[in-house]
């Protein structure tokens, strides 16, 4: 896991959230605002105390360390997946990603309004269970004034879009229904990960079958919990981890 | 919705849906491509690849435990007995394959079932290693349902906490020392089959402890049915063609890794046999016994408590004064006349001595192990009359007092005397220096203990002393022992034929029969011949 990316991330998010931070090179310091404090400090005596007693409390100032170095300094964090404060920040900025609305802006200023046009969009990670597939991160999306689908990967320039309609620009209105397209583009996923793992849903199936004569036995002896839970683990299935659905207007349609 | 994708989170879809009818929609640029950029870096991986690696970066693992990993998450279905060798990091590999489940989200609710000394260490190692938190479970009400709990079989298998943990289902069960459950008739054999659990990892460097039917015990808790029935595999072992089969089934789900076959780098191990000459009184005390013994036999009336009677005068006269005083060998003690009150001056022994004078040499950890609880005290004592710090370990201690005497080894004394019961799973690469102040009968015992030091992780070569008193029972087996090499290897596991019709604990009693009960010394070596015979002929059908 590179820790790098992990503390830009977490970096990024704070600055989200609107916290005072001063960033060093290997060291930062962070002044908590109290809804981040509440939420992973672990410290609901202070604030129940601050609560009832109807006093505003005071909310922590951090370090996060990017190594394991010592002395560490008090309050610190270490920005390592082991660390479960700093893997809980980790989550909670993937959390805030979890479904996005973008609008691109035209490349040259016209005198007219520049159209954009709405696009669904779900991407994520494909993968297999039970495990021994290699994983793949695909995009979907769909267009909603004209039902035309893309796959692949990096579909928009995610990296230019604003967070509000850009001066200059109108967005056109969808026709295709958000539940149609997101039925579409799941459809086209599911597609996707068909063809990916074709020689991978045969494998697994093979496992499968070598499993039969254990899982028969488990339904004989009446261990029927046991039988359904490894059913269940040992039946082949694409899976489509860690979904990100963005709602983007486009250039083009 | 019409798709056959599988979410983590089943209501997403209808998550989103919702969210793009509401007005909430936020957006932050970059947020969203170093979330992206990281979800990648994260969870991109070839195939058979174990993706918690990336999380991982920390330790440093060999091969072996890599290798053991991915078999058991990829090819055996998450049911697997890890039975490498002691010392190759079971407990690392148990841990890398739970990690690994709980990456890809399939395990949530985790139960180790550890012996008492032993749930310290694996909370630890799970949490510095992997990162994952556990509770180590005692009795009370609110520890019962913690996603990862550490137990003792013990504490569970009995009502009420029995029922209140049939109820659950686990998705992953693991059993340390699971060579406790080779027998189906034990409460804990029940209570583990009672179990319902998805994976399951069964830990032990012996798989086999008495018989190859152990072997078939253990599979059917882990995949019942894949040896056929026990006559079936009974009959199966007794076949050459047959044993071939059984064999390849056997690798459906255990993995055992021998230390030869790891590219570790071991330090050397250093035997040092020490001969030592028995003090007067303890020579007395042990000739009067043997004179006893050799008188009963005479009159066929020999039996194998007064083997013991001898092994414990090796050890120390304490041990052997203890054992005399108990009531079913007053007998012994009365017509012997042995006086059993005597002075501490005459509880000395010459091993002890010798230990002393070693300790007294080195500024290194020592540990000296022993079989006797009472050798282990009078140690303890002999060496604080001389200042010297010692800690004892040993089986009874509750599970904290271990964790506490190991710490204070670490830190504080310079000695740790052990007995082998609760030993196993210890690990004291720290320490170089072993004394052996007596030898058990089983060698497994002998290489448990040695386990201890010998292990991963330890940087220095390892001294091993071993204190034989001469002119004893010890004497003639050792040098019995030395004679026969083969077999001696055999037995600690060199030659291991796990699916041999002979058990190692038939060879323990033929070997006892040969040393003991021998009328002469060429009766002796006649019986050892022919068992050396036997696994000569059994090496070489198993080459062809």
């Amino acid at each position: 896991m590179s820790n790098a990316l992990h503390w830009e991330l977490v970096h990024e998010f704070l600055d989200y959230k609107g916290v005072q931070v001063t960033k060093g090179p290997s060291q930062s310091m962070v002044h908590l605002n109290e809804e981040l404090d509440r939420k992973f400090m672990n410290r609901p005596f202070y604030w129940h105390y601050r609560d009832a007693t109807n006093q505003a409390g005071e909310p922590m100032t951090i370090s996060i360390l990017k190594n394991d170095g010592s002395p560490t300094p008090p309050n610190s964090i270490i920005a390592t997946p082991l660390n479960p404060i700093f893997k809980q920040l980790v989550e909670a900025a993937h959390l805030e990603t979890r479904m996005f609305k973008g609008y691109e802006t035209a490349e040259s200023a016209s005198s007219h309004y520049a159209p954009l046009y709405p696009w669904i969009i779900i991407q994520g990670l494909f993968t297999m269970d039970p495990p021994g597939a290699p994983s793949y991160w695909r995009e979907a999306a769909v267009s909603l004034t004209t039902g035309s689908i893309k796959t692949g990967e990096n579909l928009f320039d995610y990296k230019s879009l604003k967070g509000t309609l850009p001066d200059g620009h109108v967005t056109m209105s969808p026709i295709v229904q958000f539940e149609r397209a997101i039925q579409k583009c799941l459809t086209e996923l599911d597609s996707t990960g068909k063809t990916l793992f074709t020689n991978e849903i045969a494998e697994a199936k093979g496992l499968k079958d070598k499993m039969i004569p254990f899982l028969n036995q488990l339904k004989e002896k009446k261990d029927l919990r046991e039988y359904e839970h490894l059913s269940a683990l040992y039946e082949p299935k694409i899976r489509f981890d860690y979904p990100i659905g963005g709602l983007v207007y486009a250039r083009n349609n | 919705m019409n798709h056959s994708l599988h979410f983590q989170d089943s209501n997403w879809p209808t998550a989103f849906l919702s969210w793009l009818d509401s007005s909430q929609h936020s957006f932050h640029s970059s947020l969203l491509m170093h979330s992206m950029a990281t979800r990648k870096e994260e969870y991109l991986y070839p195939e058979k690849t174990l993706g918690c690696l990336k999380e991982l970066d920390h330790l440093t693992l060999h091969p072996h435990q890599l290798n053991a990993a991915k078999k058991v998450v990829f090819e055996m279905g998450g049911r697997a007995l890890l039975a490498d060798e002691v010392g190759l990091g079971k407990t690392i590999e148990a841990g890398l394959i739970l990690k690994e489940y709980m990456y890809r989200g399939h395990v949530k609710s985790v139960l180790i079932l550890v012996p008492a000394s032993l749930g310290g260490q694996w909370q630890s190692e799970l949490f510095v290693h992997f990162g994952i938190n556990s509770i180590v479970h005692k009795g009370k009400k609110e520890w019962r349902s913690s996603p990862v709990t550490i137990a003792t079989i013990d504490l569970l298998k009995r009502p009420p906490l029995r029922e209140q943990i049939e109820e659950h289902h686990y998705d992953m069960v693991i059993v340390d020392e699971a060579h406790k459950l080779t027998n189906p008739k034990t409460l804990n054999y029940q209570f583990i089959h009672s179990l319902s659990k998805s994976y399951c990892l069964f830990l032990t460097a012996t798989p086999i402890q008495n018989k190859s039917e152990d072997l078939y015990h253990l599979s059917s808790l882990l995949r019942p049915g894949l040896l056929g029935s026990l006559q079936e595999y009974r009959e199966g072992c007794k076949d050459e063609k047959e044993k071939i089969v059984i064999k390849k089934k056997l690798d459906d789900f255990m993995i055992r890794t021998r230390r030869k076959e790891t590219d570790i780098s071991w330090t050397k191990r250093s035997i040092h046999i020490e001969w030592i000459e028995q003090l007067p009184y303890e020579k007395e005390l042990y000739n009067s016994i043997e004179q006893f013994y050799r008188s009963q036999k005479e009159m066929n009336m020999h039996a194998f408590s007064h083997i013991t009677l001898l092994k414990q005068g090796c050890s120390s006269i304490i041990a052997l004064l203890k054992a005399l005083n108990r009531e079913q060998n007053k007998e012994i003690s009365s017509q012997l006349g042995i006086n059993l009150d005597v002075t501490p001056d005459q509880l000395i022994t010459a091993k002890a001595q010798r230990i002393l004078a070693f300790i007294q040499n080195t500024d290194e950890k020592v540990i000296v192990f022993t079989q006797y609880r009472a050798t282990q005290l009078y140690l303890s004592w002999f060496l604080k009359q001389h200042n010297i710090t010692s800690v004892p370990f040993r089986g009874g201690f509750k599970k904290g007092k271990k964790q506490w005497m190991t710490d204070l080894f670490r830190e504080k004394a310079q000695v740790l005397i052990a007995t082998e019961a609760g030993s196993e799973g210890l690990n004291l690469q720290f320490c170089k220096y072993m004394i052996h102040a007596d030898i058990p009968w089983n060698p497994m015992k002998l290489e448990q203990r040695i386990g201890r030091i010998h292990r991963i992780g330890q940087k220095d070569d390892v001294e091993i002393y071993y204190l034989l008193n001469k002119d004893t029972i010890e004497e003639r087996i050792w040098h019995v022992l030395q004679e026969k090499v083969s077999l001696f290897q055999y037995i600690i596991g060199e030659h291991d034929d796990l699916l041999s019709s002979t058990t190692k604990k038939e060879i323990n009693r033929y070997l006892e029969d040969a040393l003991l009960h021998s009328r002469s010394e060429k009766e002796m070596r006649l019986k050892l011949n022919q068992l050396e015979h036997f696994y000569e002929l059994s090496s070489a059908k198993e080459q062809s």
